[in-house]
């Protein structure tokens, strides 16, 4: 009975994760984007150094808990969360993580009552090939990834036994809407990384992919592994250029729709009164306010921290 | 009548994190809830109170969360609220004995005594405990217009992954506004501000009309709303925003000339929680003997870093008093140089945490009480209005797209989203999967005791989720706190998710989802059904 649970669950499991075929067209759809990796991977150093200079200048400005760039830290962090895993390990095995709780729950009934004892550490793995982004700014986005122990024995399987060893990973950063890609490398040790992306307002999608180290061994360049949700990141300025002759008015309470001709000399004035405002205020407040093109926004939560 | 040429509106955002601990009374986290009682909420409801007993005419806004609404209508916090008044209000006896050779600080030691002695009086017998219906009351007379909020403010931009989630965020803020409420929400607080488009058309689906963006959610709009934030726009979906007004949001917030920084102003910072002899002060503070503020603070800021000089109350009224003339009269300019402008009278919105009125600045109720007076009386060329009546007079607005943003420190997710705190990400995101399958799976469910596991687990979900703990955590103040709860909720996700996936629902499983009933006992109404 237990064990047949346990299959149930590892099945839903992987119904949960559809994106298995996913990454099946991803790897076709790869092919073709990994010819054009080269010019890319021309771009991406610019766009790389760009980023970093970017990157330090804003880094000063913001918390100063944010003091590297990216990239060391997520390599930083990835080894320190790899220690982490290490440590936590043997402790997640006798706490509460999934898997052991569907063992604990197995085990005969104790006489002492569950909350009393009640400690939870945050499960290592899920056991789900996933790979999830998240736009922190405009400008970065933040990857998470996992891969279930089933989907690794499913690439040793294809690709042999020492298919990781003989790979190396990284990620395929693909801008849907200017229809770009690049890439970057990760590391083994790594769940996570932080990305640079040289656009914000556009749609993304990351695929996990790993190299091949070893063309005798394993046949293709690279391998998808899991591709990503989409994502459309943050605008990051006022989109005067998007602003056409004419703009929509609605009544929300009977649902007209009125189009306004915004070309005339008067209303073009006001507009520009307006946003000179917004102008005003940034030259006026220019040592409270910090951020993007026009630096309007005051932190709040500096404030509603009173509590917390 | 004074020609009418815009508005302003004034949004308080109440919200406090779900903090109950009935197993334990030492969790420092808990005062919160008094202090914010004591500080914040007693002080407006008192403003809002003379304001209608001298017939002036004031519109506010409030958001107050589903949250807060859950600790402010639970006994065990109601009751844990006046043992906390009553040790005040001893501490306040033993101060004026304390400082009878202290002219200042003894009249201070009374203004004490009698203010938790009054707050005791006022929770007791005149709002019997229950500080929802006085709020209510002062909706209902149509001064005040309480808007909802996700159920545990969880934070749109980073859950929206899993549309669900954020779907059930709205419909357990909208249920818990008309429980208590008695009403549907016109308005929602976003929590954190926190926008995505994928959410509108859940707010319509839930009849919510109107959100509240952080400036640049409108500015970087698209396409780009001609009147800028002195005008609301509404989505394709049908989701009207107004953006926050960044002159007077200044004007209070700043953290280097705003408002509350006046040297006559209660110094935060000089409590007799540190001040006063150990031994003697033992009793009022942590049980673990660390320090901590009581609420009884004997000076005013004074100037910066100097000694600190003792708080005169009729100093700081004056203080009140320039300051909300000087916000009124940047109202009057404000808005005599935007009415030409725009096709409709211009609004000013003004939204703010509520508990930095009265908390952190001590003296912010009663500026409230003093403009919203000044703005009645002296013959001026705005009002004051609440979103939906704006919505009512003036519905015709541009059709944009708000920007994705947030008011947290530069604008978006950082806050939130951060190497401190980005590890939570993942498990808050399968644990919204895992309840989605929950949901579908036991969809007609008819066992009691699975039910309740069922709702119980959209609970834990749902307190995991909250965006205090990943607030707190990048803040790097209660840290541990914060962590241990992300843990504990998802930990106890996890073991129902499994119990229930794997039917291994004995004794021991009961005993502890009464356990966590009881300790988690949030959304007592929640249906599990409303993330299928």
């Amino acid at each position: 009975m237990p064990k047949k649970t346990k299959e149930k669950v590892e099945k839903v499991k992987e119904k949960s994760t559809t994106k298995p075929n996913k990454a099946k067209i991803a790897s076709t759809k790869t092919a073709k984007k990994v010819a054009t990796t080269k010019k890319v991977a021309a771009k991406k150093s610019v766009v790389k150094k760009e980023n970093t200079k970017k990157e330090s200048a804003k880094v000063t400005k913001k918390s100063e808990k944010v003091t590297k760039t990216p990239t060391k830290v997520a390599s930083k962090k990835a080894t320190s969360k790899n220690t982490k895993l290490t440590t936590t390990v043997a402790k997640t095995k006798k706490a509460s993580t999934k898997k052991t709780t569907r063992k604990t729950t197995r085990k005969p009934a104790s006489k002492k009552l569950v909350v009393a004892s009640e400690y939870y550490d945050l499960p290592n793995s899920y056991e789900q090939t996933i790979v999830k982004i998240l736009a922190q700014t405009p400008t970065i986005l933040f990857v998470y990834w996992e891969i279930s122990s089933k989907k690794a024995n499913a690439l040793k399987e294809k690709y042999g036994e020492n298919f990781f060893e003989q790979t190396s990973p990284y990620l395929l950063v693909i801008n849907k809407d200017k229809n770009y890609q690049f890439e970057v490398e990760i590391n083994d040790y790594a769940n996570s990384w932080y990305l640079h992306i040289p656009d914000s307002n556009c749609n993304y999608e990351v695929i996990l992919m790993r190299k091949n180290k070893n063309s005798q061994v394993i046949a293709e360049n690279s391998i998808a592994i899991m591709s990503s949700n989409d994502l459309e990141t943050p605008n990051d300025h006022i989109l005067f250029e998007k602003l056409g002759k004419t703009v929509f008015f609605k009544n929300v309470k009977n649902g007209t729709l009125t189009e306004k001709n915004i070309a005339n000399f008067a209303f073009i004035n006001n507009i520009g009164r307006i946003y000179n405002i917004y102008n005003l205020y940034k030259e006026i407040y220019k040592n409270e306010l910090n951020g993007d093109e026009l630096g309007v926004k005051l932190s709040s939560s500096q404030f509603s921290s009173t509590f917390k | 009548m004074p020609n009418i040429k815009g508005y302003v509106s004034f949004v308080l955002h109440a919200h406090l994190p779900f903090i109950h601990h009935p197993e334990n009374e030492t969790y420092l986290e808990e005062r919160w809830l008094y202090e914010a009682i004591s500080e914040t909420y007693i002080p407006l409801l008192t403003n809002f109170k003379k304001l209608e007993e001298e017939k002036v005419d004031f519109r506010i806004t409030m958001s107050i969360t589903p949250p807060l609404l859950n600790m402010l209508d639970n006994k065990l916090l109601k009751k844990r609220y006046i043992k906390y008044l009553n040790a005040h209000i001893e501490l306040a006896k033993k101060e004026i004995e304390r400082t009878k050779d202290n002219k200042k600080e003894n009249e201070l030691a009374h203004y004490y005594f009698n203010r938790y002695s009054n707050d005791l009086h006022l929770f007791k017998d005149v709002y019997n405990c229950n500080l929802i219906n006085q709020f209510k009351y002062f909706q209902d007379i149509g001064k005040l217009e309480i808007i909802t909020c996700g159920a545990t403010h969880g934070y749109f931009p980073i859950l929206y992954i899993n549309e669900k989630t954020i779907r059930a965020q709205i419909a357990v803020g909208v249920q818990t506004y008309e429980k208590y409420f008695g009403r549907k929400p016109r308005g929602i607080w976003l929590p954190e501000c926190g926008y995505v488009p994928e959410a509108d058309k859940y707010l319509k689906e839930f009849g919510i009309e109107y959100i509240i963006t952080e400036s640049h959610g409108i500015l970087y709009a698209d396409p780009t709303p001609i009147y800028g934030t002195f005008a609301p726009i509404v989505s394709p979906e049908g989701v009207i925003a107004f953006g926050r007004d960044i002159e007077s949001s200044r004007q209070v917030w700043s953290s280097i000339n705003g408002y509350p920084g006046d040297f006559n102003y209660r110094e935060f910072y000089r409590d007799i929680g540190y001040d006063a002899p150990y031994e003697y002060i033992k009793p009022y503070i942590a049980s673990n003997g660390a320090r901590v503020d009581t609420g009884i603070k004997y000076y005013r800021i004074t100037g910066k870093n100097c000694e600190k000089d003792y708080y005169n109350p009729t100093w700081a009224m004056d203080s009140i008093e320039k300051q909300a003339g000087h916000f009124f009269d940047s109202r009057v300019n404000q808005i005599n140089h935007l009415s030409p402008l725009t096709d409709n009278p211009p609004i000013i919105l003004c939204p703010y945490d509520a508990e930095l009125y009265g908390h952190w600045w001590y003296e912010g109720p009663d500026w409230i009480y003093i403009l919203f007076k000044k703005i009645y009386y002296d013959k001026c060329n705005f009002k004051l209005i609440t979103p939906s009546e704006y919505i009512d007079k003036y519905p015709s607005m541009q059709v944009c797209t708000p920007c994705r943003s947030s008011w947290g420190a530069n604008g978006y997710s950082e806050v939130w989203l951060n190497f401190t705190n980005d590890y939570a990400h993942k498990h808050l995101h399968v644990a919204g999967d895992e309840m989605v399958e929950l949901a579908n799976k036991f969809y007609n469910e008819t066992d009691n005791i699975k039910i309740r596991a069922l709702n119980q687990c959209a609970r834990e979900l749902l307190l995991a989720q909250s965006s205090d703990w990943l607030f707190i955590i990048t803040n790097g103040t209660m840290v541990d706190y914060a962590k241990k709860r992300i843990k504990d909720h998802i930990g106890r996700f996890n073991k129902l998710y499994n119990s229930l996936m794997q039917n291994t629902i004995d004794k021991h499983f009961i005993d502890f989802l009464k356990d966590l009933e009881e300790k988690d006992c949030i959304f007592p109404e929640i249906d599990y059904k409303i993330y299928a």
